[in-house]
């Protein structure tokens, strides 16, 4: 009898805390109302406490908290760090060799436990106090991914649970624990490892991921990994997924079943601002090595507008959050740089020491609007051009998101860089150069302008728009002319060239498209103007009524000597100003930009057209 | 007098089909007028030679651009014997930003058979220009048929210049 109760209470003991979290169970439970139990005037203490900046910055054999602001370091400890820390209001949990994980008084760095993790990996650290949560594996196990509840306040192990399958990296918040485990997001209670939601994220079936990490942000709950994420909706739903556009950098850390520790693929990474209406990413800081390049992006997740560029000269950086309106940065030597969110100034800078392999920066969260009405920094495509210039071929994901970012303005003059870029005439010796002009090259081919694909769609409609007697009302191609300028796809260039050559096409409009092509500078409308110029040279009255004809004359000049085009240009050319009843002005333009072009080094190029 | 003989004295009243001083200033004319005269000589050189060759030589010469009245030139000749080869050539000048060669193209359009000429006729009912529209009743008398006889129905029921003008025409 005696012995039986004895095992009973063994198995009370080992308990609840030892059954098995399973990798594929019903749906169960609501994550959202769980979440949303936490004590929020607690929740608000803490977010005020958190506020206060801090940076911890991890060295090789050391540990360096530094206060931002006044640039002071705040306290060191001899500690050799093996995975991401986290931090509350008040400690700084820091994991540690031997599996160990040790709390550190946030303000005096003094050490207030350190507490032994079962297993022999991390996975990941979560913590909201009075539990600090971690995902660890132990090979030597039956079943070795675990999940375990340490209390905050004496570093004990109060709960632990076996897993079926892998676990990622888990969120506190309040007093559930999320964590990813195969297909479904679980949430357990942080004190008891009480299993009180379930929920289908169908990563890997449907959406060929493996989702490894469980965010918190702004109420909203994210799986993610790398640049592709699911906003976690409703139970049924398997939440909607979403993805950076272009993957330019991860924008959710991933462990691949092990967390170890700060590395250099931290050096690249996408900072995202979320929107406060659904789960769509608004602004992106890209830190890539020296580089940081802040920019709106649309709702695709395309970037859409450049807002400032920053370079470090010297040193790359390893870290990069935003705390309030600031940008913080840590560089590999150690030194802090700040810049103001709004324009990338820089507002401070603390001197560095000893070279860090990561860092932890802490402080009140990002602000979730942007002062709209302050504007981006105006010499941002400056810094954009400059970006693409620099030759360290480390800087390659970041100059590739400039270049789309160049490409996406409504400004052709903008935009002109890349087609440089893409033609070869704007190159240099850096070793990334070929590559650059391959994705100048590969972008030319996508549509121009911060416009969606709805926005083009519907500047197709207006230019495939004919006059003709008897409608209501007269077609007008102005606004859709200029539209074109700014925002549209290489089938817009094939309208506009339709609408060059129809004869409903008023002279004004005329000016108008050929105005717009030469703006655009796409070697795509070079047949239609070739056509035009050809159809109508001798044509006095046609070439009278505006100035088209010899804009668009001008404009083939311009591309004589184009790989693409050019043949096509030049035999127009040639063949015109051989015709005795060209009409004369037209002939002058022809004859002079022709013998510019002869004495440049297109000039072989014209001899053979001329033969 | 006939409804056709009708039509077509508002053609020619409107100047509707001419012979390609239409639009020119006669300076200009007589400026071009020994390499227009040669343009147009090597079109009925090209016209006269029943080969492939010959229709592909007046093809690359319209796609290189000619003399307005080298042209019209061109389409009268088609239009008194059109050349299958050359269909898509005179549609392509029915699309000329001038109305003469419009309408000369659309004249020698319609003489490709009954089809191209409910087509050309329909493309003249649109048309912006009104002379080109005043071809309309003409080649629906040429050409008659239920289609074309719809065409000029609709056509007359918007245009109230060109119904007018026929009604007094008719008087």
């Amino acid at each position: 009898m005696i012995r039986t109760l004895t095992l009973a209470l063994v198995a009370l003991i080992a308990g609840c805390a030892g059954r098995v979290l399973p990798a594929d169970a019903p749906e169960h439970g609501n994550l959202a109302a769980v979440a949303a139990d936490h004590d929020t005037e607690e929740a608000k203490r803490e977010s005020v406490a958190s506020g206060l900046p801090l940076v911890v910055l991890i060295e090789r054999a050391r540990v360096v908290a530094v206060d931002p602001i006044h640039g002071r370091e705040r306290w060191s400890l001899p500690l050799v760090v093996t995975g991401h820390p986290v931090a509350t209001a008040r400690a700084v949990y820091l994991p540690v060799r031997g599996q160990r994980v040790v709390a550190i008084d946030r303000e005096y760095g003094t050490i207030r436990f350190t507490a032994q993790l079962p297993g022999e990996a991390l996975t990941g650290l979560a913590v909201a106090e009075p539990m600090l949560v971690a995902t660890v594996l132990d090979p030597r196990e039956h079943r070795p991914a675990q999940i375990v509840g340490v209390s905050t306040i004496d570093g004990e192990i109060r709960w632990r649970r076996p897993a079926a399958a892998r676990l990622g990296i888990p969120e506190v918040v309040g007093e559930i624990a999320v964590v990813g485990i195969g297909d479904q997001i679980a949430a357990l209670k942080i004190d008891s490892g009480r299993e009180v939601a379930r929920l289908d994220v169908t990563a890997s079936y449907e959406r060929r991921a493996e989702f490894e990490r469980v965010v918190h942000r702004r109420g909203m709950w994210f799986v993610g990994s790398g640049t592709r994420w699911v906003d976690v909706g409703a139970r049924g739903s398997g939440g909607d997924m979403h993805a950076l556009a272009r993957s330019y950098a991860p924008a959710f850390r991933t462990v691949r079943g092990m967390d170890d520790g700060h590395g250099d693929d931290e050096r690249l990474r996408m900072w995202l601002r979320w929107s406060s209406i659904d789960a769509s990413p608004r602004d992106a800081i890209l830190l890539s090595r020296r580089a940081v390049v802040a920019a709106r992006l649309d709702g695709e997740g395309n970037p859409l507008r450049p807002r400032w560029v920053h370079i470090e000269e010297d040193g790359e950086l390893v870290a990069l959050e935003v705390t309030g309106r600031r940008v913080v940065m840590v560089r590999e030597d150690g030194a802090i740089v700040q810049l103001d969110d709004e324009t990338g100034r820089e507002l401070s800078r603390i001197g560095g020491g000893q070279p860090v392999r990561g860092a932890l920066v802490l402080g009140a969260g990002a602000p979730a609007h942007r002062e709209l009405r302050r504007s981006d920094d105006p010499g941002v495509h400056g810094d954009l051009r400059r970006l693409i210039a620099e030759k360290d071929a480390r800087l390659l994901p970041a100059q590739r998101f400039a270049a789309d970012l160049l490409w996406r303005s409504d400004d052709p003059q903008v935009r002109a860089h890349v087609l440089g870029l893409a033609r070869g005439e704007i190159t240099s010796d850096a070793p990334q150069a070929p590559t650059i002009r391959d994705h100048a090259r590969a972008l030319v081919r996508t549509p121009w302008g911060s416009g969606t694909d709805a926005d083009t769609v519907e500047l197709l409609g207006s230019l495939r728009k004919r006059g003709r007697f008897g409608l209501a009302e007269p077609v007008a191609f102005e606004a859709p002319i200029r539209a074109a300028v700014r925002s549209g796809s290489a089938a817009v260039t094939g309208e506009l060239g339709l609408l060059l050559l129809d004869p409903g096409t008023t002279s004004d409009d005329l000016q108008r498209i050929v105005e717009a092509l030469t703006l655009l500078d796409d070697v795509r409308a070079i047949d239609a103007v070739a056509r035009f110029v050809a159809r109508y040279h001798a044509d006095t009255q046609i070439v009278a009524e505006s100035g088209a004809l010899h804009a668009a004359a001008r404009l083939l000049l311009q591309h004589a000597d184009d790989a693409q085009a050019g043949r096509r240009a030049r035999e127009v050319l040639v063949a015109v100003v051989a015709d005795p009843l060209c009409e004369p002005s037209l002939r002058t333009v022809i004859v002079r930009g022709l013998a510019d072009l002869e004495a440049g080094a297109a000039g072989d190029l014209i001899r053979a057209a001329r033969r | 007098m006939t409804p056709e003989v009708i039509c077509l004295a508002i053609a020619v009243a409107t100047g509707a089909l001419g012979t390609g001083a239409t639009g020119s200033a006669p300076q200009a004319i007589a400026a071009t007028e020994r390499a227009a005269s040669g343009v147009s000589a090597h079109f009925r050189e090209w016209l006269a030679d029943p080969s492939a060759d010959g229709g592909r030589a007046i093809r690359e010469r319209v796609d290189l651009g000619a003399p307005p009245v080298a042209i019209i030139a061109l389409l009268d000749a088609l239009r008194a014997s059109p050349r299958a080869e050359l269909l898509d050539v005179v549609q392509t000048l029915a699309t000329y930003r001038r109305a003469d060669i419009r309408m000369n193209a659309i004249a020698a359009w319609a003489e490709y058979g009954e089809l191209e000429a409910v087509a050309a006729i329909s493309a003249a009912s649109t048309d912006l220009d009104p002379k080109v529209r005043a071809l309309v009743p003409a080649l629906a008398a040429k050409f008659p048929g239920e289609e074309a006889e719809q065409i000029l129905v609709d056509l007359l029921a918007r245009d109230e210049a060109l119904a007018a003008a026929l009604a007094e025409a008719a008087e």
